[in-house]
């Protein structure tokens, strides 16, 4: 019971950060629509560019992607193949549906492992952008650790509840009709 | 070949179609491709190119096209194009048929998805062709088929990720689609006026309109107009780049919709936040796809087919043959992104052996994945469609089966005809 109740309350956290991470890109996404008009729109009457948009740009475009994985993965937007899926018995769906989120885990973890690695090569070498800004490029870089690390704790929800409906008796049942 | 190759291929294939989730089904293969080519010390280069794939300004276009089109979408003004085109071409044989694939047209103009161009006029157009007596089997046709244009008539999404891959100039391939798009528009409504003139039942005919209601369809075109004129305006002349068209594209979407539109704080929220979701799941298999780019760079796989290409004698017309064969099937079990980003990387080597022109190419991919938003089981639209409407899959795809014909007549005149393709970006 205390198992289930930890689990559920571990499942709202992680609900909970991709809302704050919806809200970031919200913010981002706003914030890239009017910076690169407003640079276009310089340019263009008084020949005159802020210069930075291009970078700031791609910097958005990785937290938007990254943090955008998670989100895309909690709301079950992402796409598949699902005519043998679909075909399956909701049981054997149900074992494809742990073993596919499983190896997707292994994969997260994987990516989450090497783009720390970036991060701190990156810290430990003082890279930074070769931009007027100068920007220390773990920081942006580690928008892609924070969206990787809330894919993986996405999954890792996912894995608890497949769980849940494969070895719980009453869920069984369900799934058995 | 590598004797690894195609037991790899067979993983991969075998994930896809065992329904794991694309972008995973597509990085896991990437990852298998790596150690195969390189052992484990090279996945080392998987933060470096992470980040060197998506630390890019040019796909920036991607999440603000959509959020553009989601603000018309979520103001509502899709209903008013709908019902000023409506008056436009109502004396054509076919009325709000005609409707449809005009609104769809129009609504491309302004949007690069499909399913977005199917779901904003086939949402307003449904209830007025039930009401009215359509025949409801032909008109999801109309919807299925004209929801495409999204793709093909710039801006388009598909086109973002194509010319990004094969880096070749984006608003050359946007240039590139506008005749096609209109070639194709011009089709649908010459099947739809020869159909319901053969058959008058599938139509009925359309005797309202007055004075007023052309007056009101200034009102209604207007905005639509406005935004293409001065989107399309600045990116053709060269003012402005894709992206930069595309940011622009939101602020003036956002400022049409306050003004014709019903756009509120909570309106453009759920705008944002829809485009978010779409952002995330689209921008996941372009990202999984340069990891699967990356690695078929460094297994060699893509080399390796366009040297066997070359040693077979495979002639040009029989390679593309092969490519419209491949795609259709994949179409057929793949959705429009993940098509483009599997065969894209593996096919681009080999457009140097035939001496393809990467746009035409580029023109034809997309018309190929168009194809696939309409093929059963896995044609977006189709389903987009059917939840619309209410009619079965089945009544949907025999609306739309007699389209297919369409695209692959426009696919042998882009073939026979390659300046339809080329004379705009050519003049640039």
């Amino acid at each position: 019971m205390n198992a289930s109740i930890d689990e559920s309350r571990f499942a709202s956290l992680v609900r909970k950060l991709t809302n704050l991470q919806l809200i970031i890109c919200e913010l981002v996404l706003g914030a890239l629509a009017v910076c690169i008009s407003v640079d276009a729109l310089l340019r263009w009457s008084i020949n005159w560019s802020i210069l930075i948009v291009d970078e700031l740009g791609g910097y958005a475009l990785v937290c938007l992607a990254f943090f955008g994985f998670s989100i895309a993965l909690h709301e079950k937007a992402l796409f598949r193949v699902d005519a043998f899926y679909d075909w399956l018995s909701p049981i054997n769906r149900a074992r494809y549906q742990l073993v596919f989120d499983i190896l997707t885990l292994a994969f997260m973890l994987l990516l989450l492992w090497h783009f720390w690695g970036l991060v701190t090569r990156s810290l430990a070498k003082e890279i930074s952008a070769l931009t007027i800004l100068r920007t220390p490029l773990w920081i942006p870089q580690l928008l892609m650790v924070v969206g990787a690390l809330s894919t993986t704790l996405v999954l890792v929800v996912h894995i608890i509840n497949d769980y849940k409906l494969l070895f719980k008796t009453d869920r069984k049942e369900v799934l058995n009709g | 070949m590598d004797s690894a190759t195609i037991p790899l291929l067979l993983l991969f294939l075998g994930l896809l179609v065992s329904g794991m989730w694309i972008p995973f089904a597509v990085g896991i293969a990437a990852l298998a491709y790596l150690i195969h080519a390189g052992g484990v010390p090279s996945l080392t280069s998987l933060g470096l190119v992470s980040w060197g794939s998506m630390n890019s300004f040019t796909l920036t276009a991607i999440p603000l096209f959509i959020l553009m089109a989601e603000i018309l979408l979520e103001s509502g003004l899709s209903q008013r194009i709908f019902r000023g085109l409506s008056q436009v071409v109502r004396f054509l044989p076919g009325g709000l048929l005609q409707t449809n694939i005009a609104g769809c047209a129009v609504f491309a103009a302004v949007s690069g998805s499909s399913v977005a161009c199917a779901a904003s006029i086939g949402t307003v157009s449904v209830p007025q062709l039930r009401q009215r007596g359509y025949d409801m089997s032909l008109a999801s046709g109309t919807l299925a088929a004209g929801g495409t244009l999204g793709i093909l008539i710039p801006p388009s999404i598909a086109m973002i990720v194509y010319g990004t891959f094969a880096e070749t100039s984006i608003a050359k391939l946007f240039l590139a689609g506008i005749v096609p798009g209109l070639i194709l528009t011009g089709l649908f409504m010459l099947y739809i006026g020869i159909r319901t003139i053969l058959n008058p039942t599938l139509a009925p005919k359309d005797n309202s309109g007055s004075t007023a209601a052309w007056l009101a369809v200034v009102n209604d075109v207007m905005p639509f107009g406005v935004m293409i004129i001065l989107l399309m305006g600045s990116l053709y002349s060269g003012i402005v780049t894709p992206t930069e068209a595309a940011a622009l594209g939101c602020c003036i979407a956002w400022l049409v919709s306050k003004i014709w539109g019903d756009m509120s704080f909570s309106t453009l929220r759920r705008a944002m936040r829809k485009s978010i979701i779409a952002t995330g799941s689209i921008l996941f298999v372009v990202y999984a796809a340069f990891l699967f780019s990356y690695a078929i760079g460094m297994a060699g796989i893509a080399k390796e087919i366009s040297e066997g290409v070359t040693q077979a004698g495979i002639s040009k017309e029989m390679f593309l043959l092969f490519v419209i064969l491949a795609l259709t099937i994949l179409g057929c079990f793949v959705d429009s992104m993940g098509m483009m980003v599997i065969t894209v990387p593996i096919l681009l080597p080999s457009l140097h052996v035939y001496n393809i022109d990467p746009i035409w190419f580029g023109i034809l991919i997309v018309l190929l994945v168009e194809l696939g938003q309409v093929t059963p089981p896995m044609g977006m639209n189709l389903f987009v469609i059917k939840n619309i409407s209410g009619e079965s899959l089945s009544s949907v795809i025999k609306g739309t089966m007699p389209f297919y014909g369409l695209y692959l007549l426009l696919m042998a005149l882009i073939y026979f005809f390659p300046q339809i393709v080329l004379w705009l970006p050519g003049l640039t």
